[in-house]
């Protein structure tokens, strides 16, 4: 009794979306302790609750399918792929399965693979949206532009108007420099995801780039304005604010949003590169030295030479 | 069904996975490279309808052929470059070496002088030592290899070198750097020359690279700067695996590469001030520029960037800052790199610095500089004003997309159809073999890039018509740009990784005039005037040259001034500005010939040779 609700808890579990959702957990008697694990999302908790139970029942094919997911989420995707390997065996996978491998493959920075899995799934179910989607990323990943802009596509049949889609087609067009498309695509997901709660604030900054890119910084200032509106703890977004500005001749608002910047990632060479041209372009020149004293100090230390997107590390 | 990896996982692989699935999900920050250099993120490959990478491909079938390989005609193919072994596991086997044209014998030709690298074996003396040569020119096309008789062989692993009359006796010399004891080859007024490094102070030791010549504090004397690499132990070399160096810094989007040059201690840079009586002296603490961090220094550069008659100081470096000295004229320089804007690109990031150059390619009259970087990484052209700030214009100035997966090491500004605008040339060549069996869109020989002028700071790629020098794919190292026919056209030599050197004779179909100068200097200039500064004017327009010594990748450029005249057949003036701070003016000058003009009388006459 205790082994059957368990595995239909499992196989809930197994089915719900893959990766950046939370599985519903649905009640089950036997295993309340594990429901609670996954539903705060403790999973390395979680993970050694499902080896105590599958030492003792390891037949159960849900719970290893389980607890491959549970260790991708504890962020073992090694393990949690010997997992599915044993899931495997005793059923064969669901699309939200391979997608789940996938995803392990994914954090394993092997892309290959992961598209490999991925073409699994959504040829086993063309409706997976977060397939179709995560297969997108991953063709993007590896550079295979088109076929990314053709799964974001299908990712948009299926789920129609998702923003996410639409922006990541916006980084496919313009990876493959059809300029005119990727800011189209990048207007359609800010305007879609008018409709949202939440606000991303990437749209608004891959715009803004792209329209300053161009040589139009007036143009670009609106968008890269709401981008640090909607994520004000975001490094890179202040500090292409503040370099927009800078390009404007907006000093001291330059100034200003490049300070964000510097306190946002202090240990970022840009920002405070940035700011010392700001200040050097204000005519505050002790002030710029400061700054470029802090990027040489920087330099070759712990530090980054590139500011961190924090909305997306 | 086994999902379980076909690979064991990289070992450099030591971020936070969660975060990077989650970067999946949306957002700029992604594919970052890391490895042992600094470079852009990796972009898309771009292929031409043959599906070869643009850095091997993207050929035109019709067009002007503005350059035509002529190395074998010329005589130049039966020497070889050679370094190290071909699997190039090592760093040292990656970085090739450069070339210099100078004028040794004063005919009024150009003979060629290029550096060869060596083996560990050879250096071991296990196998025959590599030589250097240097070709004499013999006025009709071909040149003669006289190294044996001129005893500049260099057998040793060898880097860079520069031309320049450091005893000012009006013969120019030779530096050769090298992994080891660099040389100074005075020339010995006969067609011979002798090694008085050890004498004058100045072989130094170590990984010494791309050095420069240039009066810094006024007195007259060319003075010497040489940048350190980094430490390399052939007896503990920095192996993949190996516990003398991080793991992450040997691999490529991935891929397992040699290590370096981020891993290795980096070297200092030298500054030998000349003391007028063969000897140097090290003055690099005393006047600012000894490199203190350390970074992998591999071209520098003298050139005045203010206008005030003493030369600033450039240093490119490898996946580090860039360095731009301020001459404060009292015998010191001051760091400025980063309020410069020259230590990073526009994006505020270090680049792979390979090599560097300046010019006024706005014809503004205050120059502008180019950097070379890694693939992956667009190719830098800074506009300056004059004041010591350089702003990034690669963009705007059409360069960056195409240059981007080149790794590019030399690179000159030349006025190839001689419009009167300068343009812009790159030789390029992966260091990663393993560049030709990945889809990285890149490719380990790598064809030129020419860029042509066409005014207001922006640049068009020209064409690389089949069959011409532009199509060809090299492995190219250091170049050096010059008049070696005498004909008023730049042409280039190259020296190729691994291979014969290529000759790039300048062929374009364009009929525009010319003029050259050939400056002396006296009295407190430098004979080869290296320093001077001049501006011509003719049919409206007015354009600057600057004698300079260094640059490009460990090169030495043709030290006579070029300047094309579009259509004018008549310069109204002629400027020059000698190192010594005095002005001299010419006027009315016929175009299409080669002039020498003396400090000392203020004479100008025609070479001899034209």
């Amino acid at each position: 009794m205790a082994l059957l609700s368990f595995c239909s808890v499992a196989r809930q579990l197994s089915a719900a979306p893959a990766l950046n959702q939370q599985p519903v957990v649905a009640t089950c008697l036997a295993s309340d302790a594990v429901q609670e694990l996954v539903g705060h999302q403790q999973w390395v908790k979680a993970v050694q609750a499902l080896h105590l139970f599958l030492s003792q029942h390891s037949s159960c094919p849900d719970a290893q399918y389980l607890l491959g997911y549970v260790l991708l989420r504890a962020n073992q995707p090694d393990a949690s792929l010997k997992a599915y390997s044993e899931a495997a065996k005793l059923r064969p996978p669901s699309s939200d399965d391979f997608t789940s491998v996938a995803s392990d493959y994914i954090l394993l920075t092997d892309y290959s693979d992961a598209q490999r899995w991925l073409l699994r799934a959504v040829a086993m179910s063309p409706v997976n949206p977060q397939a179709w989607y995560l297969l997108g990323r991953t063709q993007y990943n590896l550079d295979l532009n088109d076929a990314a802009i053709e799964s974001f596509n299908h990712s948009l049949i299926v789920l129609p108007h998702d923003p996410k889609s639409e922006y990541n087609l916006g980084l496919a067009y313009e990876r493959l420099q059809r300029i005119d498309l990727a800011r189209s695509a990048y207007q359609t997901a800010i305007e879609w995801g008018e409709a949202k709660e939440s606000k991303d604030a990437q749209p608004f900054l891959d715009l803004g780039l792209l329209i300053r890119s161009q040589g139009s910084p007036q143009e670009a200032l609106p968008y890269l304005q709401k981008a640090a509106g909607f994520s004000p703890g975001n490094p890179l977004v202040y500090q292409e604010l503040g370099r927009t500005l800078n390009d404007l001749g907006r000093f001291e608002e330059a100034i200003v949003a490049l300070k964000v910047a510097t306190s946002l990632a202090p240990s970022a060479e840009p920002p405070h590169f940035f700011l010392g041209r700001a200040y050097r372009s204000a005519g505050r020149s002790l002030e710029a030295s400061e700054q470029f004293a802090i990027v040489q100090k920087l330099t070759g230390n712990a530090s980054s030479s590139t500011t961190p997107n924090t909305d997306h590390p | 069904m086994s999902f379980v990896r076909r690979m064991e996982p990289s070992k450099s692989r030591g971020i936070a996975l969660l975060g990077l699935l989650f970067v999946m999900l949306g957002g700029i920050a992604f594919a970052q490279t890391g490895g042992g250099v600094s470079t852009g993120k990796a972009g898309t490959a771009v292929t031409d309808s043959q599906h070869r990478p643009i850095t091997a491909g993207g050929y035109t079938r019709s067009g002007d052929p503005v350059f035509q390989d002529v190395t074998r005609a010329a005589g130049l193919a039966a020497w070889q470059h050679h370094v190290g072994a071909k699997e190039r596991t090592l760093i040292s086997e990656s970085l090739g070496s450069g070339v210099a044209l100078f004028d040794y014998d004063r005919d009024g030709w150009l003979d060629i002088y290029l550096v060869n690298g060596s083996t560990v074996e050879a250096m071991s003396a296990k196998a025959a030592p590599l030589h250097s040569a240097l070709f004499h020119n013999n006025h009709d096309g071909t040149f003669t290899d006289v190294t044996m008789a001129a005893g500049v062989g260099n057998e040793r692993w060898g880097v860079g070198v520069i031309a320049a009359d450091f005893d000012d006796d009006g013969w120019p010399d030779l530096y050769v750097t090298n992994m080891g004891k660099n040389r100074l080859y005075r020339n010995n007024r006969n067609g011979t020359f002798t090694d008085v490094a050890g004498i004058a102070g100045v072989d130094l030791g170590g990984w010494s690279t791309g050095a420069t010549a240039g009066d810094y504090d006024g007195d007259g004397l060319l003075d010497l700067f040489v940048p350190g690499y980094a430490s390399f132990d052939f007896a503990h070399p920095p192996l993949p695996g190996a516990n003398t160096v991080a793991s992450n810094t040997c691999t490529f989007r991935g891929v397992t590469t040699f290590c370096g040059p981020r891993g290795l201690l980096g070297t200092p840079d030298h500054l030998f001030h000349n003391n007028g009586d063969g000897t140097f002296a090290d003055v690099s603490a005393e006047a600012g520029v000894a490199d203190k961090p350390g970074y992998y220094g591999l071209a520098s550069l003298f050139v005045d960037l203010d206008g005030d008659g003493f030369p600033e100081l450039l240093v490119g470096n490898d996946s580090t800052p860039n360095y731009m000295y301020r001459n404060l004229r009292n015998g010191k320089l001051q760091d400025e790199s980063f309020e410069s804007g020259f230590a990073v690109n526009g994006e505020g990031r270090e680049t792979a610095t390979m090599g560097v150059a300046a010019a006024d390619f706005r014809n503004s009259g205050e120059l502008g500089l180019a950097t070379t970087t890694f693939s992956d990484d667009y190719k830098v052209l800074y506009d300056g004003d004059g004041k010591l700030g350089f702003t990034d214009t690669s963009v705007s100035a059409g360069i960056a997309e195409l240059s981007t997966p080149f790794l590019s090491w030399a690179v000159g500004f030349i006025d190839f159809d001689r419009d009167g605008q300068k343009d812009l040339f790159f030789a390029n060549g992966h260091v990663y073999p393993q560049a030709d069996q990945q889809n990285w869109g890149t490719s380990f020989a790598q064809r030129p890039l020419l860029f042509h002028n066409i005014g207001a700071g922006k640049f068009h790629a020209v064409d690389a018509v089949e069959g011409s020098g532009l199509a060809r794919t090299l492995t190219a190292r250091g170049a050096a740009f010059g008049d070696l026919f005498n004909d008023g056209r730049i042409d280039v030599v190259i020296n190729n990784l691994e291979g014969p050197p290529t000759l790039l004779r300048n062929t374009s179909s364009d009929t525009h005039h010319w003029v050259e100068l050939q400056l002396i200097g006296s009295g407190k200039s430098n004979h080869g005037a290296i320093g001077a500064r001049v501006f011509v004017t003719s049919g409206g327009l007015r354009q600057r040259g600057d004698v300079l010594c260094g640059g490009s990748f460990a090169s030495s450029s043709d030290p006579r001034l070029f300047f094309g005249l579009n259509d004018a057949a008549l310069i109204d003036e002629v400027q020059i500005v000698w190192p010594d701070h005095t002005v001299q003016t010419v006027h009315k000058l016929t175009a299409d010939h080669i002039y020498v003009i003396s400090e000392a009388d203020h004479s100008v006459n025609l070479q001899p040779a034209n």
